[in-house]
């Protein structure tokens, strides 16, 4: 069945761009592609709808009246999967709850923000005001003879530098375009505009005011996300310094409150190799039996990557603080934002073709589940964390009811009253912002206690010293691989909870630039740590639209008959910490 | 305008003929590259930029910021600098980060499998990285590619065993030394074909082997020498294996000609207390990284003059073999090249690698063939550079 057409809505005007004083690196719109000698710059809102799915696109367009070109600088969409696959092309959009009321033709896109500094509470990101109004956007559509609109994107393709992922990403311009369709075009005396005051995402020189003479078209497009290349740039992408605002790569992490399930996959033998084999094939890209598509120097690294235990690690995480260690203006150090986190861990260690040993342990997230849309795309873009969005609820009535990123309610006050962590007790996949994909875990400790006092400060060097017995994350038995064992086992036991490294691979998709490891290092500090009494119980689900990772491990529970975990005691713990991410420079001595 | 080359390790004994030979091939104020010389030390370096006439930069490889300030400007960086476990990576790193080309004349496998990750970094910034540029990895690489060029025209695309092998080397410098002392530490590395299918990796891939010092010996024909030089008579030698980066440069090639090869070895010829010591050697290594063992040998070669002299190097020319068989063992390839001294190829050699790499149109890791200029057939390897002055005798050439 051919799918629904996209409806488009399309306004431009001109507007006064900022003197050079005031423009900010990091306020997208402003580093339009298209000179103008007026002192203006042409702004372009596109307003698309399939079904029950909105996009909204601000760009910059070479042409007020006749618009052939235009640079999309920022966008919002409400499916996951369309935000997913604009990434791709080069379109930096993020996900938003994204509402049309047809009566008054408002759009509203809500999506998390940091206010502006003369606001209450700047500090702390808003999640569920309104970041955008528009008004009168009415979708129409004309028959035969139409007006002729032949729209070209001009994109860039990112993803971090190979070699200083940190510091640096790579490029790639790329063109795009559509078919458009029965387009009609009008002048409305002016258009409402209401933009929150806002200091990130910055939507200069956009303006709570109304615009007066815009040009409007409507019409249908043949097709989005997926746009027709036009061309894209032959050559090798070309490395930038990071001039976005995530400027720097190292993180610090406040508040952090954590509960790991530690699962044994050693009862299922030869198929716990087989999935864990799979779960980490995207860190062996470089070894794909077809490897036509690799350059030389890829093809010809003589290492693979393997698991290294047969256990992996599920967690569910709420970061209380996420801070940039060195926030660009606009951005302060003192602001954050938060979220919740479910991810599978698998230890990995790194096996060179000519070697009994393996070295370089680290570990590799296959799946993982938040609930923040900037943290998606930060994890997505710039960490090689193939991040997806899902609501964490917890029981009210018997229902389940999603937390705000910020561990509070949905709709409760901006400082609500916290739940605790150990009260989520369902996962739920998000497809798009607002609709429910189903549960992708269901979480039970019975009647475990949850004493805030059960939490004892760790000493790191006596706890996950040389003589450490029982590790937490993973255990000696573990370690079934002779190539695993000994000098590489040791540290990640004793050491995997405080200091453990990480491996991704970015792009996390097929964008057209070439993939690399993206390698970090997590530390941790202020442990508490807690192995409560009781027994947990996980139910794991592969709801349509689940990751692959994540549908493969659910599938070998259920095949065993295990889809549902007990856990005693030992195998699931509480942890309380700081934690620091850094990213490693490729090119560091 | 001149491409600016800074070779660094400039006073070192390879440094020097590097140098010399380099100052002597872009004297001319037309020339397409300009020398720079580079070092740790000021003092020596000053004296030996005057004597050549050329520019100097005196800077140590612990500040990253300063060394990234050097290269400015330098088009291609070449590393003379041993022990290259010290240097290579540094300057390889600082290299693909300031965008310039990196050349170096490493021996040592460890660190030849330390640099070959930074190939990717490199192909993305658009400069090459091309390690173990001396003799007699670029000779072994010549020969090899011009070989594998007439094998892919007579439809040969399946190999047994690929087989290098050097003649005695009577007089070695300090640096060398040191690279064969830290090379005995490690067992002999070969390539031998293995499927890694089950590792998610393509069905047949040559991968990198190790095998006990000793255990891999061969008998080859280096063609006779003094009274007997000439008489055509066959002067089967003793040879053992040894840890070379000609195997791995080897595979490099062997893949980049679509070449399935199942075993690539290198041996260096041993006489009778030579193999003794290596192999007792190799047996005693694990003492050496005692720290007072390690200081007692560092001592001993410090001893050892830095290099041989013009006089011992004219008198101490170099045999290098190609073998290979066929994947059913039939001798397709005996070669044998006969030329002058390996620390005058290698200057040589450097600098015209250098040169090809300042002209741009590389990126990635390259073997030494590959940035002289890929796929030259045998004509062209025989009278182009390093080689010119060289004689090669083809005992075998299948076809």
């Amino acid at each position: 069945m051919a799918p629904a057409p996209v409806k488009f809505w399309l306004a431009t005007f001109e507007t006064d761009r900022p003197p050079p004083a005031t423009v900010a690196a990091t306020a997208p719109l402003l580093g339009s592609p298209f000179e103008s000698s007026t002192g203006k710059i042409v702004i372009a809102i596109e307003v698309l709808n399939r079904g029950a799915e909105y996009a909204v696109v601000i760009a910059t367009a070479n042409d007020v009246e006749y618009p052939s070109e235009l640079a999309c600088g920022l966008g919002f969409a409400n499916g996951a999967a369309a935000c997913d696959l604009a990434r791709e092309s080069g379109f930096p959009v993020v996900e938003a709850t994204i509402t049309f009321r047809p009566a008054d033709g408002l759009v509203t896109v809500v999506a998390p923000f940091f206010a502006a500094k003369t606001e209450s509470d700047a500090n702390v990101i808003r999640y569920e005001e309104p970041l955008l109004a528009i008004g009168g956007v009415e979708f129409r559509e004309a028959s035969y003879p139409d007006v002729p609109l032949d729209i070209t994107y001009r994109q860039t393709i990112v993803a971090p530098d190979a070699a200083r992922p940190d510091m640096e990403i790579a490029t790639l311009p790329a063109r795009w375009r559509t078919s458009r369709t029965g387009t009609v075009q009008w002048r409305p005396a002016e258009i409402a505009l209401q933009v929150a005051s806002v200091r990130f995402p910055e939507l200069m020189p956009l303006a709570t005011a109304p615009i007066a003479a815009p040009r409007v078209w409507s019409g249908s497009m043949s097709s989005y996300p997926e746009l027709d290349p036009v061309l894209v740039r032959q050559g090798p992408p070309q490395p930038e310094p990071r001039v976005d605002t995530v400027t720097s790569l190292a993180y610090r992490f406040e508040d952090v409150e954590l509960l790991g399930f530690r699962i044994d996959l050693g009862q299922f033998g030869g198929e716990a190799d087989r999935l864990l084999e799979k779960l980490i094939s995207p860190l062996n890209f470089h070894r794909i039996a077809d490897a036509a598509e690799l350059t030389d120097t890829a093809r010809l690294a003589d290492f693979r990557y393997g698991a290294a235990a047969r256990a992996i690690v599920i967690e569910l995480l709420r970061y209380g603080k996420m801070k940039l260690d060195d926030p660009p203006a606009p951005m302060e150090p003192g602001d954050y934002q938060s979220q919740h986190e479910l991810l599978v861990r698998v230890l990995v260690g790194r096996l060179d073709d000519d070697t009994a040993q393996a070295r370089d342990p680290a570990v590799f997230v296959p799946a993982i589940f938040v609930d923040n849309p900037w943290s998606k795309v930060v994890g997505r873009e710039l960490q090689g964390f193939d991040k997806q969005l899902a609501r964490f609820c917890v029981a009210v009535g018997g229902a389940p009811q999603p937390l705000r990123p910020d561990g509070c309610l949905c709709n409760d006050a901006r400082q609500g009253p916290l739940q605790p962590l150990e009260r989520i007790s369902q996962i739920r996949l998000v497809p798009r912002v607002g609709q429910d994909g189903g549960a992708l875990l269901d979480l039970d400790y019975g009647s475990t206690p949850f004493e805030e006092n059960a939490f004892t400060a760790i000493d790191l060097p006596l706890a996950f010293g040389r003589s450490l017995l029982a590790g937490v994350r993973w255990r000696q038995p573990d370690f079934d691989a002779i190539a695993f064992r000994r000098s590489f086992a040791r540290p990640m036991v004793a050491n995997g909870l405080t200091s453990f490294r990480s491996v991704q691979v970015t792009p996390v998709d097929a964008r057209g630039l070439e993939k690399t490891w993206i390698q970090g290092t997590f530390a941790l500090d202020r442990v508490r740590l807690a192995f409560p009494a009781g027994i947990a119980t996980l139910t794991l689900h592969a709801p349509p639209g689940a990751p692959e990772s994540w549908e493969r491990l659910c599938k070998l529970l259920e095949r065993a008959g295990a889809s549902t975990l007990g856990l005693p005691t030992g195998d699931w713990y509480r942890l309380k910490c700081r934690m620091e991410l850094r990213i490693d420079d490729g090119l560091a001595w | 305008m001149s491409h600016t080359i800074l070779l660094y390790g400039a006073t070192g004994f390879s440094g020097r003929l590097i140098a010399g030979a380099a100052a002597k091939r872009w004297s001319a104020p037309a020339a397409a590259c300009r020398l720079v010389l580079g070092a740790r030390e000021s003092a020596e370096l000053k004296q030996l930029a005057h004597r050549h006439a050329v520019d100097y930069r005196a800077f140590g490889l612990d500040d990253r910021p300063r060394v990234l300030r050097e290269l400015r400007g330098v088009k291609v960086l070449v590393n003379a600098a041993g022990p290259f476990a010290w240097t290579a990576e540094r300057l390889a790193k600082a290299a693909v980060e300031a965008g310039c080309h990196y050349v170096d004349i490493n021996g040592e496998v460890d660190v030849y499998k330390r640099l070959d990750d930074l190939g990717r970094f490199a192909a993305q910034r658009q400069v090459a990285i091309v390690c173990s540029a001396g003799h007699m990895s670029t000779t072994s690489d010549l020969l090899l590619d011009a070989a594998l060029q007439h094998l892919g025209n007579k439809g040969i695309v399946e190999l047994g065993t690929v087989r290098f092998a050097m003649s005695r080397v009577t007089h070695v410098s300090r640096g060398s030394t040191e690279s064969a002392l830290r090379s005995l530490r490690e067992q002999v590395t070969v390539v031998r074909e293995a499927d890694v299918s089950c590792q998610g990796g393509p069905r047949w891939q040559p991968v990198l082997w190790h095998l006990p010092v000793g255990a891999l010996e061969r008998t080859f024909d280096f063609g006779a020498r003094g009274k007997h030089a000439g008489a055509g008579k066959p002067d089967l030698r003793i040879a053992s294996a040894v840890n070379l980066v000609d195997t791995l440069t080897a595979r490099v090639q062997a893949m980049r000609h679509g070449v399935r090869v199942h075993q690539i070895e290198s041996y260096m010829e041993t006489g009778t207390a030579a193999r003794v010591g290596y192999q007792l050697g190799a047996f005693a290594a694990p003492l050496l990284s005692l720290p007072w063992v390690g200081a007692l040998a560092r001592a001993q070669i410090a001893l050892l003059p830095e290099g041989p002299t013009a006089q011992e190097r004219a008198a101490s020319p170099h045999v290098l073999l190609l073998e290979i068989e066929d994947a059913a063992r039939t001798p397709v390839i005996d070669w044998r090249l006969a030329g002058p001294n390996i620390y005058d190829v290698t200057a040589e050699a450097v600098t015209a690698i250098a040169e090809r790499l300042a002209e741009g149109g590389f990126s990635g890791w390259c073997t030494p063939a590959e940035a002289l200029g890929p796929r030259l057939t045998l004509t062209e390897v025989e009278q182009g550079e390093p080689l010119r002055g060289c004689r090669l005798e083809q005992r075998v050439t299948v076809g």
